[in-house]
């Protein structure tokens, strides 16, 4: 306030030419040796930094109704509605729910998020919110990456990059919209730069979302990219491309084993698709068809097979010290593996209603973090708990009030 | 607080119509500025200056240094600065860009990691990264004390015998924050002289003081909720290493973490809390550095005998 006062004044007496005849030094107000001037810097507007993850589960359930959970007190907090959701993704704060008939993505701001600092993390705890939605057409891809999101709409051919800062206040802000022709593809941040695949493959943009030139790669396919510390990799059709941005965009090829060292225990093993792993993690897990599971280090640039006995719907790598990955078998249950090729335990059947509706199976979705991970159980009207680490055993179940269709796992 | 402002601004421009002359306006804005970036070593610099300059503290208490954001007012001002002091090591990441930018402006810099011997992590996804933590060993912070007094003895407008008057003073009472750490400490026994801890931020004063640090991971709340003996495993064989029974951690249910352990691992252990990164409010129990550093040297004597 002093401070205020003493720079409004000398400003004013300048200005109407007012005489005065101070001395300057020692003529200072009530001392004040420090000062942290309280015009809020320092703390996130709204945010409480808190000890730990503010772990959370937000559903949406099949009459829209979006809610979260709170993981430390098991209550629910009621955050709007949204009708006609066909997709979730979410970076561990942002959710991103399309809407393929409408063409939209609503983002909603769980309010919980955690910030990575490389040599520790902090927590924060905010309020949740429906932000707003971005219009396109038909179903997107959505790709979180570090500090913004790639949508892309296939039937348009439109790519938005949406700026999370941005949406931490509230807005949604475009770093910048790019027309195509129509066609499958994705969007997604690398660092200081972008990385929009499509028909011709996988080329690097500026931060302004322009082509660099001698930055494209061939990706075949391309599948939905997954960041992870490393870089950002791409399912192709034949193999996986990596795209790093430690000195300039580098592309590599991380190329499949051959079939001698690729051998399933049954049925037949096919390139990845897509990949899931635990937020922040450098292996991630992938569908090797009916035959098993991919495992691609990112770090070590390898791609394994895990052989299994039967084929899974759905894969998460949790990449802890046991190297645990999670699958979903077709008959509903969470079978646990390690990196060493062993199914260590399997859960009980959880979906033994959700498995005879073909829709609500393929929303099912597990989440993993170090200790426990989750899996909504639609028809069942029920979040599970595993903990896969002592012989899938469920930790607790949390009944919902309506279908859980959408889960997603927030405060990461 | 505008109101107030306005108000003024309005009875000094109605006495000027009138008079034609003022009294003096307090001028405080002439004395020198020092900018600092976090409240530890905002709290030290104002030990040093005194009432020669005006200090300006831009972490507030509770914050967290690497990522707190500033107004841009205070950019501005940060900007006029006669001497901008900062911790360095990458502390500041949130903020680096104003201080660079600032650099760029010929605004004298103090860095204070530049003046200390800086130890790396040891262990961890960081290992082999400096540490910035130095502000937990007080030997390290008389360095930086004197290097301080030298660029504030060299602003233009302080009272540089006044300066070294006051940092004389201060290195005193650090010096003998160091010797009754080294005195409390003497007490703990060499094969508990372990921090089971899940900070960072203790690796200097380990250093310094001869503890080991055996870093380990709270099971959060999630976990707590329905344990099992698998998720305490780490944690107990973090115990057995340390041949102790306190845990020095930020847990948000530490009683509830306690009854797990003594439940499901059959151990009594103590969870205990330390300041690491920022002093607290005026009054919260670490609202100056020397406080800070007392109160942590306690809450590890008392945890380890």
């Amino acid at each position: 306030m002093l401070r205020r006062n003493s720079l409004a004044i000398p400003v004013l007496l300048s200005s109407t030419l007012v005489l005065c005849a101070c001395s300057t030094p020692g003529a200072s107000p009530a001392p004040a040796p420090s000062s942290s001037i309280g015009d809020g810097h320092g703390f996130v507007a709204g945010a409480e930094e808190v000890a730990e993850p503010p772990l959370h589960l937000l559903t949406i359930d099949i009459d829209g109704s979006v809610d979260q959970m709170d993981l430390l007190d098991e209550n629910w907090a009621e955050l709007g509605t949204l009708d006609g959701t066909t997709d979730t993704v979410t970076d561990g704060r942002f959710v991103f729910a399309s809407n393929a008939d409408s063409g939209t993505v609503t983002v909603i701001d769980s309010g919980m998020w955690t910030r990575d600092h490389e040599d520790h993390f902090h927590y924060y705890r905010g309020s949740p919110r429906i932000i707003g939605s971005i219009d396109g057409s038909g179903p997107a891809t959505i790709s979180p990456g570090a500090s913004a999101t790639g949508i892309h709409f296939a039937d348009s051919g439109e790519s938005i990059l949406l700026d999370s800062a941005a949406l931490g206040e509230g807005e949604l802000s475009e770093r910048f919209r790019l027309e195509g022709a129509p066609q499958a593809g994705s969007l997604v941040q690398l660092g200081s730069v972008a990385l929009r695949a499509g028909d011709s493959g996988v080329q690097a943009l500026t931060a302004d979302g322009v082509e660099m030139t001698d930055a494209v790669a061939p990706c075949a396919g391309a599948g939905p990219p997954i960041t992870t510390p490393v870089g950002v990799a791409y399912p192709c059709a034949d193999d996986v491309l990596l795209a790093t941005d430690d000195d300039g965009i580098q592309f590599e090829r991380i190329a499949y084993p051959d079939a001698a060292a690729a051998t399933p225990l049954s049925g037949t093993v096919s390139p990845a698709v897509s990949f899931a792993t635990r937020e922040g993690r450098p292996t991630v897990a992938g569908l090797a068809g009916n035959g098993g599971v991919w495992l691609l280090d990112t770090r070590e640039r390898t791609l394994t097979l895990l052989p299994t006995e039967a084929p899974l719907l759905q894969v998460i790598a949790v990449d802890d010290d046991n190297g645990h990955v999670l699958g979903l078998t077709r008959d509903g249950r969470v079978t646990v593996l390690t990196a060493a090729g062993s199914i260590v335990a399997t859960t009980g059947p959880l979906l033994p209603q959700t498995i005879q509706d073909a829709d609500l199976l393929a929303s099912v979705e597990i989440v993993a973090d170090q200790q426990r991970a989750y899996l909504n159980a639609p028809a069942e009207k029920l979040l599970v708990e595993i903990d896969f680490a002592d012989s899938a055993r469920i930790a607790r179940s949390f009944p919902t009030i309506g279908v859980p269709r959408f889960l997603a796992g927030t405060g990461r | 607080m505008s109101g107030r402002t306005n108000r003024l601004i309005a009875a000094v421009g109605a006495a000027a119509m009138i008079v034609g002359v003022v009294g003096c306006a307090p001028a405080v804005s002439d004395r020198p500025l020092i900018v600092v970036t976090t409240n530890i070593l905002g709290d030290v610099v104002s030990n040093v200056v005194g009432d020669e300059a005006e200090v300006l503290t831009l972490m507030k208490p509770n914050a967290d240094p690497h990522s707190f954001e500033i107004s841009a007012r205070e950019a501005s001002r940060l900007h006029g600065a006669d001497l901008l002091v900062s911790n360095g090591l990458g502390l500041e990441e949130g903020l680096q860009q104003h201080l660079d930018s600032a650099a760029a402006d010929d605004v004298p810099e103090l860095v204070a990691g530049d003046h200390i011997d800086v130890l790396d992590y040891s262990a961890g996804d960081a290992a082999g990264m400096p540490d910035s933590h130095f502000w937990t060993d007080p030997a390290r912070m008389i360095d930086v004390v004197n290097a301080l007094t030298i660029a504030v003895t060299g602003i233009d407008g302080v009272d540089g015998a006044a300066i070294t008057e006051n940092a004389a003073s201060y290195v005193d009472q650090l010096g003998a924050l160091d010797q009754q750490m080294t005195d409390a400490f003497a007490g703990i026994p060499d094969d508990t002289r372990a921090l089971v801890t899940n900070h960072h931020v203790f690796g200097y004063l380990a250093d310094r003081f001869g503890f080991r640090v055996i870093g380990t991971i709270i099971p959060g709340g999630t976990t707590l909720a329905a344990p099992s003996a698998s998720d305490l495993r780490d944690l107990v064989s973090a115990f057995e290493e340390a041949g102790v029974r306190t845990i020095f951690a930020e847990s948000s249910q530490p009683d509830r973490l306690a009854q797990v352990l003594a439940d499901e691992a059959g151990i009594d252990v103590s969870v205990v809390e330390l300041y690491t990164e920022s002093l607290t409010a005026p009054g919260d129990g670490a609202d100056d550095y020397l406080t800070m550093m007392r109160v942590n040297t306690d809450r590890i004597v008392t945890g380890l005998t």
